[in-house]
């Protein structure tokens, strides 16, 4: 069944070089069988999201498989829109990022700029959303903004009922399930929102893909057709198909 | 091959899990061939210890290839006889959950119970472990115990630390849900070797799935595997700690 690993970071770190370098990737995607990855730049996550980015678009290829997204900080939101200008026309870029700093949350009110300049893309946007402050976060923005896609990375963490529960309440948000192992987390997201909300994402190299993998072949309630959505087509239609046909 | 699951732990928790029952954790230990689970009851670590401790035990005599473990909570815990006594008989395991329920790991009162185990039998004790200095900590409180300390939730931040206690400490043991990172088991085997690395899940809540599938997908050569996910946990139980 082909992989879409739609959470996964360029970065190399002191316990796992899976991730390190354009070869370190296609290797690591050989050795899980992942057709496509969607990478974020980890000095972008952590640090410098200008340098980050540009780092990850020499490393992208679209006849492999790399894909990525261009973080962007709602702390800087004039670089944010340079970042957005100079990249997310490309097609290897298939989503903008936001994360939130020093525990702070992504919210509109911070990111409103950067949001509105999203649009013109035509592209997702995705936003880490690692508990349950962060995913109530999410209905404000995703009611100021209807007509665009929001992917919650790790889907809420341990909180994953409040990011379900938002995306129950809004269709334009969509859950990547890595976070917590919880055995009933993914029965439930699909059950409340259907599998067409779920994508596959395995956040390496600081977590096993081994991991997800095992989340999903264990939740006896989805069908193969089902598997076939959150761990491929939910993405590719999300982030190639629809951006294709626009 | 057989497998025993350290780190298992049923009943509700105040949000989430609704069917995080005895019987599911059967139920998944069937559907994954996991033979034996250390398990008890989340009232003992919720509500109130011997309450837990007398459900615990009752699960276990129901269901054949749970094993008992009890939990004592240091908050309750001032000297008193009968505390000690009510978990001697029966249970093959002491647990901590410092985190959970708000105490510092190196709780004086914790640190009382710790000396007078050993009259009742020192078992081998599990106590959780979630942020960077957990680990330097429970070693500490630990140091001279005369039985295996399996610290229970190391992770990405902390196996650092682990792997230094462990070097020091030989009765220091890891249980695995927590570790996630692709490499982690082999930098264990490169270091401190895999002997004192025991399987766990945190199952029915955590995936038994997937935290197997971590162990069996680590490129570990087949004996190293066979270790972790039972040979460790009998070397302990059946031929004493290391």
């Amino acid at each position: 069944m082909p992989i879409f690993d739609s959470h996964a970071y360029l970065a190399d770190t002191s316990l796992s070089h899976a991730m390190a370098s354009q070869q370190a990737v296609l290797s690591t995607m050989q050795r899980y069988k992942f057709d496509s990855v969607a990478l974020i730049s980890g000095t972008a996550a952590s640090c410098d999201f200008v340098a980050g980015n540009q780092r990850l678009r020499e490393v992208l290829s679209v006849d492999q498989g790399l894909y990525g997204y261009v973080t962007l900080n709602a702390g800087y939101p004039a670089e944010s829109l340079e970042e957005q200008r100079k990249h997310l026309g490309r097609r290897e870029f298939v989503a903008g990022l936001l994360f939130g700093h020093d525990g702070v949350p992504v919210t509109l009110a911070d990111a409103r700029e950067i949001l509105n300049a999203q649009r013109r893309f035509m592209k997702p946007m995705a936003i880490h959303v690692p508990n349950a402050e962060a995913a109530i976060a999410m209905h404000e923005i995703a009611a100021e903004f209807p007509s665009m896609k929001f992917i919650l990375l790790t889907m809420g963490g341990e909180d994953w009922h409040t990011a379900v529960a938002a995306a129950k309440r809004h269709v334009n948000l969509y859950l990547e399930i890595s976070g917590t192992l919880d055995s009933d987390k993914l029965a439930y997201a699909t059950s409340m929102l259907t599998p067409r909300k779920v994508l596959y994402g395995s956040c390496l190299p600081y977590s096993d893909p081994q991991l997800t993998i095992g989340l999903v072949e264990e939740t006896k309630t989805l069908t193969a057709n089902d598997r076939n959505r959150v761990y491929y087509q939910n993405a590719q239609q999300l982030f190639i198909v629809e951006r294709e046909s626009d | 091959m057989e497998i025993t699951d350290v780190n298992t732990l049923f009943g509700a928790y105040p949000s989430r899990h609704p069917n995080n029952s005895a019987d599911t954790l059967a139920e998944m230990m069937l559907a994954n061939s996991v033979d034996y689970a250390l398990t008890l009851s989340t009232l003992g670590l919720f509500h109130h210890d011997h309450v837990g401790n007398e459900e615990t035990m009752a699960v276990c005599r129901r269901i054949q290839n749970l094993v008992p473990v009890a939990t004592i909570d240091p908050r309750g815990y001032w000297g008193q006889a009968d505390a000690l006594s009510s978990v001697a008989a029966g249970y093959e395991m002491y647990r901590f959950f410092p985190q959970d329920q708000g105490w510092p790991v190196d709780s004086a009162a914790f640190r009382d119970i710790l000396d007078a185990v050993p009259t009742v039998g020192a078992k081998p004790l599990m106590i959780s472990v979630r942020v960077p200095g957990d680990v330097t900590r429970a070693a500490m409180v630990t140091s001279g115990y005369g039985n295996a300390v399996i610290l229970e939730g190391v992770n990405a931040d902390t196996l650092s630390e682990a792997i230094s206690v462990m070097r020091t400490s030989k009765n220091i043991y890891i249980e695995t849900h927590a570790l996630r990172s692709p490499e982690a088991l082999s930098v264990l085997r490169q270091t401190v070797g895999v002997a004192r690395v025991l399987f766990g899940s945190g199952a029915p809540g955590m995936s038994l799935g997937a935290s197997l599938r971590y162990i069996r997908g680590a490129g570990l050569p087949e004996a190293d595997q066979q270790a972790i996910l039972s040979g460790n946990a009998a070397a302990i139980w059946h031929g004493g700690a290391a």
